[in-house]
């Protein structure tokens, strides 16, 4: 007989810094220990999601079911442009770059 | 506490009142930088320490073990802005981490490795013969 426990997940919030560049928003999370092919981003009614399964104590081994959840919701910017989202996973850490719409750009105006 | 960071507190709340009407985030807890900063495992034959280092590169790591006293030193570099780039939010925080943990048994101090991989350090260490686990026969 076995006896299936599912153990509840456990929400984790991570840090995050954000920098605002003339043509877009930084947004950088640390997650350590996510895997890549697991974490997940997504936008929705212009709330941008992100997280990612990570196992208890950080392990990283196969073996062990990930117990614990990554989340952060952000609401974006009405200047965000949503269809050119850029993600990257490095050393840990989440970089989405949100880039700002054409029309919300700086413009350089030159004088006769 | 033996983790210290650098961070920039003068900025923060300021940040926070502009970036909260700019840019709101919808979730403003008490977030974290790890499942756990630092974890220690009783692997039978040997010790299993796992350390969140995340965005920080495997040249600014450095183990040490000295009698009997696991020490990590690692660095974070603060990202460097230009001129037309300002802070929303940082969380993050940035500078020197130090963290030292006393080993509950002797190791093999020549076999210890450690993995850097998806931000966590995972450093294992083999017991000594005297501390390994013995199977003793009932008579």
């Amino acid at each position: 007989m076995t006896n299936e426990t599912r153990q509840t997940a456990h929400t984790l919030v991570p840090a995050v810094d954000i920098i605002e560049t003339p043509a877009a928003y930084v947004v950088r999370l640390d997650i350590p220990g996510a895997e890549r092919e697991r974490i997940s981003a997504k936008v929705e009614e212009n709330t941008l999601t992100v997280s990612a399964p990570v196992s208890a104590a950080g392990e990283v081994s196969k073996d062990i079911e990930p117990v614990r959840e990554y989340r952060r919701e952000f609401s974006l910017a009405n200047d965000v442009d949503v269809q050119s989202i850029d993600a990257r996973y490095e050393l840990g850490v989440l970089t989405i770059t949100l880039n700002k719409k054409t029309q919300y750009l700086p413009k350089e105006i030159s004088i006769n | 506490m033996l983790l210290r960071y650098r961070t920039i507190p003068s900025l923060l709340s300021d940040i926070d009142t502009i970036f909260d009407t700019a840019f709101p985030v919808r979730r403003t807890p008490s977030y974290t930088n790890a499942p756990s900063a630092l974890s220690m495992k009783d692997a039978g034959d040997s010790l299993s320490v796992t350390l969140a280092l995340p965005g920080i590169a495997k040249e600014d790591v450095k183990v040490t073990l000295h009698d009997g006293l696991l020490t990590v030193v690692a660095e974070r570099r603060a990202p460097e802005l230009k001129e037309n780039e300002r802070w929303l939010r940082n969380e993050i925080g940035y500078g020197r981490t130090e963290r030292s943990v006393a080993l509950p048994y002797p190791v093999v101090t020549e076999n210890v490795t450690a993995a850097h991989e998806n931000g966590l350090l995972r450093i294992v260490l083999p017991k000594a013969e005297e501390a390994k686990p013995k199977q003793i026969a009932i008579r």
